[in-house]
């Protein structure tokens, strides 16, 4: 018995105090007020095994399995998490989307926290002071992608806005077998290592017969320049993609009788994918994004990011199966999940999308950038002809050919409606409605060749941190001066997303920042705290792509 | 038939109007007759008794409705909810018709997520003249209070929910029985 989970009546919770040591643990409440209670949940992280269609794999585990167990709490309770470290490394774990205190994000290296050494424990306490679906995973090296990820669902203290009969949590992730060490270390030698779709000569054949030699070379040449490939979606691949730790043959299940509400709490779990998500025949209303309420929206479709939540309402009528489907946007396969009225069902599976290609606009030629704020250098843009460029690109996305165009571009079946940011709508209003004073800018940076992926040009603790005032608002612009879409994470606080609606912007954790497009979000810093701010592919971070967003103090009142 | 839709949309009962307006529109109309499989609006006169309903971000409250066959209810409809919503009586394919003339009229400015906007409300869309309809159709905002008097049919499967895009799907809805149980 690996976990445990536990409510202390306020007995037991005083006597914990008491014999632990734990003073400051407890608050009693005066009055008639209730005791809040405490919960306590303990982790074991060790070696353990993921089985996956029938193959056994070694991973790492949290609570005996992967994922870890899904951890069920309440707003407005303090929950303790004992971590035992049971492996020969170092680790820890973050809770990705919760506001606490900097020392329990359980990011090594930031707010003083340091990692659980081999065979040391930490308890993390944590008052909880937010509802919704969020998840929890290690913040060492690659241990993330090696199994340590799980689900955290809190309930809130009033009524939920939305009611289900049925409710289950959907945590996507991307397996491998190669060891995370080796997979970055392959990386750096080659970056297109992994890119299945590399072009080749007889695809420069084939576009100098449809374009021309010079518009077919130069199209080469630029791309050539840019050190990155138009297939550049993904760089790493030959993952399998799980649902809840399960592959396809393992077909994870949702049952639920014709007629009742489901809520689906997806959560993207993966180290380097960004998905697709569609249940074919069943339109998807969309509740929550990152763990918040929004107003609701309903969608066929909708692309989720590395560390992403949506919350989703499907209404399954029939007496069939449907499939949910998650295709990562470079296509090397998917993932699948049932929702069935009964075991051992499943729906037809759809035949894969094709990948979209990226064009010369997801270069942000004509994104409406802010060229004289780039940083030229770093992408070799200088050598480019800007004049000449894009001539040769269709002048929209289209998929003349079948193969969509562009990177927002997700291969969508005609009539089909797919989630834009720009549709989400906080469920109340922006409680600060006050314009930023401070507005920073953020580029997202990168050499594709040399797997070195950077903020404003600098890697991790070789630029300056950022540093805002305690209660100071602040607007962060993401500039994508490269070639792959970054899912960009703050830790500690939520900002609100600049997606055109003006006193509901969705407060969210992670914003994709697409190619060569920019990005803008706002926050009151009311998080005091030194908080990493970072690229949420694992190995974008791994290689550098991380600051840190210093908070500071409330500054103390003077005494006369 | 965008244009017929929005028409269409401009002759509904759709504004939280004072009781006495609203039971003159719906005295304008008769019933159509002989009509024993569609639900249609009612008059005051013909209530046999009144039901409080209360919407709320996102619920309908009671949950569950039980009406006699052929009876006529006057429904009294308070939103204490921040949002625009809707009550809207209507069999379950009826729903989804709804919502989307509904996410039209978002689309084209004419309600907003908390709102009715009443100077797009007033507008002649491409010269339409307003047609005539009866829809179990009511917008009530944020605070305010609204009426529907409804007459029911024998039977048939009805049911009561807000309308506004995605409330339905967020479980705004109420289990409408017509029978006799509980009465």
């Amino acid at each position: 018995m690996q976990i445990k989970q536990v409510g202390l009546s306020r007995r037991d919770a005083l006597k914990l105090a008491a014999f632990a040591g734990l003073a400051g643990a407890v608050t009693v409440y005066p009055g008639r007020r209730a005791f809040a209670g405490l919960k306590e949940t303990t982790l074991v992280v060790t070696e353990g095994r993921i089985t996956i269609d029938g193959d056994s794999f070694p991973a790492i585990t949290m609570g005996g399995g992967v994922p870890g167990p899904t951890l069920y709490w309440r707003e407005g309770e303090e929950v303790l998490v004992h971590v035992e470290n049971r492996l020969s490394e170092p680790t820890s774990i973050h809770w990705h989307g919760l506001l606490l205190e900097g020392v329990m994000d359980g990011a090594p290296g930031f707010n003083a926290y340091s990692a659980i050494g081999p065979g040391g424990s930490f308890t993390y306490r944590i008052k909880l002071r937010q509802s919704g679906t969020y998840w929890y995973h290690s913040h060492s090296g690659g241990q993330e992608q090696r199994g340590m990820y799980g689900a955290i669902v809190i309930e809130p203290e009033k009524p939920d806005p939305v009611r289900a009969d049925r409710d289950y949590v959907l945590l996507l992730s991307d397996h491998t077998a190669d060891h995370p060490d080796h997979i970055l270390r392959k990386l750096k030698v080659s970056e297109g290592y992994y890119n299945r779709g590399k072009r080749t000569l007889s695809d420069l054949s084939a576009d100098i017969s449809r374009d021309g030699l010079a518009a077919a070379w130069k199209d080469r040449r630029d791309w050539g320049d840019m050190r990155m490939d138009p297939t550049d979606l993904a760089d790493v691949t030959g993952y399998r993609f799980l649902v809840n730790g399960k592959g396809i043959g393992d077909n994870w299940t949702a049952l639920f009788k014709p007629g009742e509400r489901l809520r689906l709490r997806i959560i993207n779990g993966s180290a380097m994918s960004i998905f697709d998500v569609a249940i074919p025949g069943l339109a998807m209303t969309v509740v929550a994004a990152d763990g918040q309420n929004v107003l609701p929206v309903k969608v066929d479709e909708f692309r989720i990011g590395v560390g992403e939540t949506y919350d989703v309402i499907v209404l399954p009528a029939g007496d069939r199966a449907y499939t949910l489907m998650a295709e990562p946007i470079d296509r090397s396969g998917y993932a699948r999940a049932t929702l069935a009225p009964r075991e051992g069902m499943q729906g037809d599976i759809p035949p894969l999308r094709p990948r979209t290609l990226l064009t010369m606009a997801d270069m942000g030629m004509h994104g409406g950038m802010d060229h004289g704020s780039m940083d030229h250098s770093a992408m070799d843009h200088s050598t480019m002809d800007h004049a000449a460029m894009g001539h040769a690109m269709p002048a929209s996305p289209s998929a003349t050919d079948g193969q969509p165009l562009g990177w927002d571009q997700a291969g969508t079946p005609a009539g089909k409606r797919t989630l834009r940011y720009a549709d989400l709508k906080a469920f109340t209003r922006n409680p600060d409605a006050a314009t930023p004073t401070t507005e920073i800018v953020l580029k997202l940076t990168g050499i594709m060749e040399r797997y070195m992926w950077t903020l404003n040009g600098h890697k991790f603790d070789h630029g300056d941190p950022i540093r805002v005032r305690y209660g100071e608002r602040v607007r962060l612009r993401f500039i994508n001066t490269t070639m792959m879409a970054h899912p960009m994470h703050l830790h500690g606080m939520f900002f609100e997303l600049e997606n055109g609606q003006t006193d509901r912007m969705p407060r969210k954790h992670v914003v994709i920042v697409p190619p060569g497009k920019e990005a803008s979000v706002v926050l009151t810093a009311n998080e005091p705290g030194d908080w990493p701010l970072h690229c949420h592919l694992l190995f974008h971070m791994n290689a550098g792509m991380m600051t840190r967003f210093i908070v500071d103090p409330p500054v103390p009142a003077v005494r006369s | 038939m965008k244009a017929n839709l929005i028409s269409s949309l401009l002759a509904l009962n759709l504004f939280a109007v004072p009781a006495a307006f609203a039971q003159h529109e719906q005295h304008q109309h008769t019933a159509p007759a002989g009509d024993n499989a569609a639900d249609r609006p009612g008059t005051v006169e013909a209530a046999s008794r009144s039901i409080a309903i209360t919407l709320s971000d996102m619920a309908i409250d009671p949950a569950k409705v039980t009406v006699h066959p052929g009876e006529t209810v006057r429904f009294q409809i308070t939103n204490k909810g921040q949002l625009l919503h809707s009550f809207v009586i209507a069999g379950k394919d009826g729903h989804g018709e709804r919502q989307a003339m509904l996410g039209m009229m978002l689309d084209h400015g004419m309600i907003s997520d908390t709102a009715i906007v009443p100077a797009m409300m007033n507008m002649q869309h491409d010269g339409h003249a307003m047609a005539h309809d009866h829809t179990g159709l009511v917008l009530v905002e944020p605070g305010k209070t609204a009426e529907l008097v409804w007459s029911f049919p024998q039977g048939g499967a009805i049911e009561a929910a807000c309308d506004m895009p995605g409330h339905y799907e967020a479980g705004m809805v109420s289990a409408l029985t017509i029978g006799h149980d509980g009465h």
